[in-house]
């Protein structure tokens, strides 16, 4: 398994970071750093505020598309205004329920997606994130 | 009852007032007789005949422990105690407290016993009230979440609660000890101490926004609202701690600033990097220009000035002067070609002072390249080497000049010897070589058509008896039958008699021309055959504006619809002179003609179309104008009308339709998007739950967590369903009935529905229905849209003031509008504009809401047949405008 130092989960709705909070600690490691985030901006400034230079942390980074005031696309869109040395850490994966062929389509194309995960994100899925 | 005479020597003692809520009462320690006023009966709601009056009955009009109370207070009246009032509650039959107070004097006999009491009994419910409201206020102030306290104008805190000691750190003796002042933020203390000022005026304190120092040296952000008390000078306040809000509020503003930042030091990067490249272009021989497909001209490299003497900002007025060369239509032709596609060029500018300036380039297409989006224009001035070439092809034009004048003859004719000399073009065009030597008077006049010979004759006589020069054409007939146009002009010679000597004749062949005119006559009445015929209404002008020709339609046009409609003037007035003066009902469409006529005379296109209506006596009409090159003279052009009224309806009819079916679809689109988002989310969380319970042994605190959010899933599941419902109900059709709403009623009676909501609020509506009072819709609908709005407003109002929505409906239009105001946060209309109306939107994620209610609001308006629309302003309030047209 190559895991990352740690995960961010960005999403407004506590219950699905519960679940995968949950799920990354039975499946996957006990001893990962998970930081949760309810608020988007908060997660981002989280991000902006990562060294790029000094301390290179592999981060997985799980977003949510459907947030209000400031979703997933403008999330998205900030990132990619950020030096490569902080974007360069981060592995991105949408999450989202959407089903929406435009949406993937659309997450798809941004160079920073790594994939598109449909929720729920089961153990399946994470376990295989990651082999 | 009769009194006793000692009382009523105590009653004027005790200056005892027959008030109703106040009697008096006697105690003989001796006989242990019981009296009291007549009033004490009704306060205590026992009737005098029927009872025997004794302590004992006295104290079991209470309740037990009440009467014991009473019952000992008298034991230790009676034994010399001190005294002091008692206090007994008592409970009427109708089950209301009352609060009584008894007050003692006391009667010694000669040895100093006690030997009766005499007293009063007092009503004090009021007072007792007031008491408990005391200690309950006490409580408020001491035990409440809010940061209370009772400060004064003089900028000491006089009391603070328990929070407020906690939240800054310090003892309560601590904060009332120094002055307030000492713990707010050097920043904030000028627009404290100018808040006091204004307590100290009476002016209520709110919204107030300052900083205080906590003990261990951080600041908080508190929000004040304060009571002054004008007599006494104190300020009764309080405050909340906003800290937090506003750090999230400071945190989003942080972030732009810091992104936009970083954006700025980029973009100097770039500048570095165009100045290295702006120097290699402005030391470059040859010129650049860069220009968009409308012709305006986006950048020039210094060299242009150089050649055409005109600055940047002067070109870029004057785009004319690379245009009308036919440099754009070039350029346009490349639009078919691929990505950088060029094409050489070669025309004349007349630079700024005046030099006509050769000019040759290359077009070069870089539309598509994200740094230019442009045509590229490089060039150099040629115009040394053109002069050159134009000088040698001038003289070549003299000598084709040389050969035309070939074509004349001439003959000199003896009038007194008959001998006739002829040149030898003369010979040509009579048939007949020189050396034929036919050239004799004779010959000339056998060779005349005999159709034109009298003519020619008269011709000879009138000019000899007037003595003046003689020009005319006449044909010549061959031997071979060909025939001959030829114009003559013939000069007398006089002899000093003043009698004809000679005539010189200059004959000229004129066949060519004479057939192609009569070509040309031929196919100009073919053509205006054609052109009377068409129902397209045509008419050529020149470029001075003077109309030259028009066909039969356009000037029936005229005569049918009478002088007052436009671009029907006739033949020989100046169309262009007609348009400016405005004079026609349609000047609108003059404007147009006139852009048009310009725009083809400065060669930007070759053709210029408008299409317009116009309201004929007989109905609506719409028209195409189109403004076109008249090929073969670049003097004219053509302008035509054609009635397309037919095809625009059907256009129209077909627009209507599509737009109908675009937005339907749109609509179909969007909620199919909602689905697949929103009621997906739940579903997905419902799944992923399980996920955790099915495969996973969970520690009980887990598996509680776990269950708890299945339940809440299931429940959100729920609403979107109800909510889904809800939509679905309006989107079929109504089959509800429409009836008679008054709209004051309707209000009312929302207001009653939501009461709690209306009054925790403090809402006040404010409704003029005067100018439209009823409304004939569905009823359940327009309650709904109400609904929906009111509880918009009460839940998104401003901390800042009272909530207050304006209603009022008006006429407009043959329809209805009704406009709903209020005065709450209102929207963000340049970020969220467009999805506003938009199903499960929400802007304020602060708010509880499930953004389904404004959805619903336009559903239902739109279903009813009108429209809604939105105006607002972040922080002031938002105005729905809704329209029903009739």
């Amino acid at each position: 398994m190559n895991l990352p130092n740690r995960f961010i989960l960005v999403d407004d709705d506590p219950i699905n970071n519960l679940i995968i909070e949950h799920q990354i600690k039975t499946k996957i490691s006990t001893e990962i750093e998970i930081v949760s985030f309810e608020s988007p901006m908060e997660g981002f400034s989280y991000i902006m505020n990562y060294d790029g230079a000094e301390s290179r942390v592999q981060t997985v980074l799980f977003l949510d598309l459907n947030m209000p005031v400031f979703s997933g696309w403008d999330f998205l869109e900030k990132l990619e205004k950020l030096d490569d040395q902080i974007t360069n850490q981060l592995t991105i994966y949408v999450s989202s329920s959407s089903l929406d062929n435009r949406d993937i389509e659309r997450a798809n194309n941004i160079d920073l997606v790594k994939d598109y995960l449909i929720k729920p994100l089961t153990a399946d899925i994470l376990v295989g994130l990651f082999n | 009852m009769p009194m006793n005479k000692p009382f009523e020597a105590v009653q004027a003692e005790f200056q005892i007032q027959t008030l109703p809520n106040q009697g008096a009462w006697e105690l003989d320690f001796y006989s242990g007789n019981f009296s009291w006023s007549i009033e004490m009966y009704s306060l205590f709601q026992c009737d005098a005949s029927l009872i025997i009056l004794t302590k004992g009955y006295v104290c079991d009009l209470f309740s037990a422990s009440e009467g014991t109370k009473l019952n000992n207070w008298f034991t230790d009246l009676k034994s010399g105690l001190e005294i002091k009032p008692l206090d007994v509650e008592f409970v009427t039959n109708e089950g209301i407290e009352i609060f009584f107070r008894w007050t003692a004097g006391m009667f010694y006999d000669a040895f100093g016993s006690p030997q009766r009491a005499v007293g009063s009994i007092q009503d004090i419910t009021a007072l007792k009230n007031d008491e408990v409201k005391l200690f309950q206020y006490k409580h408020f102030f001491y035990e409440s979440n809010d940061l209370n306290c009772i400060a004064n104008v003089h900028g000491f805190f006089e009391k603070v609660n328990q929070k407020f000691s906690d939240l800054l750190g310090y003892s309560e003796l601590d904060l009332v000890e120094n002055s307030f002042l000492n713990f707010i933020h050097p920043d904030d203390l000028g627009s404290t101490l100018n808040e006091i000022e204004k307590l100290k005026n009476g002016v209520i304190t709110l919204n107030f926004f300052n900083r205080y120092r906590k003990k261990n040296g951080d600041y908080v952000w508190l929000e004040w609202v304060s009571t002054p008390d004008k007599s006494s000078g104190k300020l009764y306040a309080i405050a909340r701690d906003i800290t937090e809000r506003i750090g999230y509020e400071n945190s989003l503003t942080q972030l732009n600033s810091e992104l936009e930042a970083r954006v700025t030091q980029r973009t100097i990067e770039i500048e570095l990097r165009n100045k290295y490249f702006q120097a290699l272009i402005n030391n470059s021989s040859e010129a650049i220009m860069t220009f968009d497909s409308k012709g305006n001209i986006l950048y020039q490299s210094p060299i242009v000035e150089k050649i055409t003497g005109y600055t940047e900002k002067e070109l870029s007025n004057k785009p004319a002067l690379f245009f009308e060369s036919g440099l754009l239509n070039l350029a346009s032709q490349l639009k078919e070609n691929k990505e950088g596609a060029s094409k050489s060029v070669q025309f004349t500018i007349c630079s700024k002072n005046g030099y006509l300036k050769w000019i040759e380039g290359i077009i070069t297409k870089r539309l598509r390249d994200k740094n230019i989006h442009a045509y590229i224009f490089n060039f150099s001035d040629i115009t040394f080497r053109k002069e050159y070439e134009i000088a040698i092809s001038q003289s070549e034009i003299k000598l084709k000049k040389a050969q035309e004048i070939a074509n004349f003859g001439s003959w000199e004719l003896n009038v007194v010897t008959g001998e006739m000399i002829w040149s030898e073009v003369a010979c040509r065009i009579h048939g007949f070589q020189e050396t034929e030597s036919k050239q004799t008077f004779e010959t000339w006049i056998s060779l005349i058509h005999p159709d034109d010979l009298n003519y020619v004759i008269a011709n000879i006589k009138l000019s000899q008896e007037t003595d003046k020069p003689l020009a005319y054409s006449y044909r010549i007939l061959l031997k071979n039958k060909t025939i001959r146009y030829v114009n003559l002009d013939a000069f007398y010679e006089q002899d000093e008699l003043r009698n004809i000597k000679k005539i010189n004749g200059i004959i000229n062949d004129v066949t060519e021309e004479k057939h192609a005119e009569k070509e040309l006559l031929r196919s100009e009445m073919f053509t205006r055959g054609v052109l009377d015929s068409l129902t397209n209404q045509i008419a050529v002008i020149y470029k001075s504006g003077l109309v030259k020709e028009t066909n039969k339609a356009w000037g029936d046009f005229r005569l049918l619809n009478g002088e007052t409609y436009l671009m029907r003037t006739e033949s020989g007035t100046n169309f262009i002179e007609s348009c400016k003066y405005q004079k026609f009902s349609d000047h609108e469409t003059s404007i147009h003609a006139l852009e048009g006529i310009s725009a083809i005379f400065k060669n930007k296109t070759n053709e210029y179309q408008y299409e317009y209506p116009l309201e004929l006596a007989n109905g609506m009409f719409w028209f195409l104008m189109r403004i076109t090159k008249f090929k073969q003279d670049k003097s004219m052009l053509v302008i035509s009308h054609e009635d397309i009224t037919q095809r625009k309806v059907a256009e129209l009819l077909t627009k209507k339709t599509a737009n109908d079916l675009m937005h339907r679809n749109n609509e179909l689109e969007q909620f199919a998007y909602m689905v697949s988002h929103n009621l997906r989310a739940p579903v997905a969380n419902l799944i992923g739950l399980s996920d955790i319970l099915i495969n996973n042994h969970l520690p009980e605190n887990k598996f509680q967590e776990t269950t708890k959010g299945l339940f809440k899933s299931a429940h959100k599941l729920d609403e979107i369903i109800k909510d889904l419902n809800n939509v679905l109900q309006v989107r079929g059709h109504i089959n509800e009935k429409k009836e008679i709403i008054y709209l004051a009623k309707l209000i009312k009676s929302i207001q009653v529905g939501i009461g709690s909501l209306v009054e925790n609020s403090g809402l006040v509506i404010k409704a003029d229905f005067k100018a439209i009072d009823r409304l004939v819709m569905v009823k359940s609908y327009i309650h709904s849209i109400f609904h929906n709005l009111i509880i918009n407003s009460i839940k998104y109002r401003s901390d800042e003031r009272k909530p207050v929505v304006d209603i009022i409906s008006k006429k407009h239009n043959n329809g209805i509008v009704i406009r709903y105001k209020d005065n709450g946060i209102g929207f963000n209309m340049s970020r969220d504009k467009d999805h506003i109306f938009g199903m499960y939107k929400r802007f304020n994620p602060e708010i509880e809401g499930k953004g389904i209610g404004l959805y619903l609001v336009k559903l239902q308006v739109e279903s009813l047949g009108g429209t809604i629309k939105l105006e607002s302003e972040l922080g002031k309030g938002a105005e729905f405008i809704i329209e029903f047209k009739n």
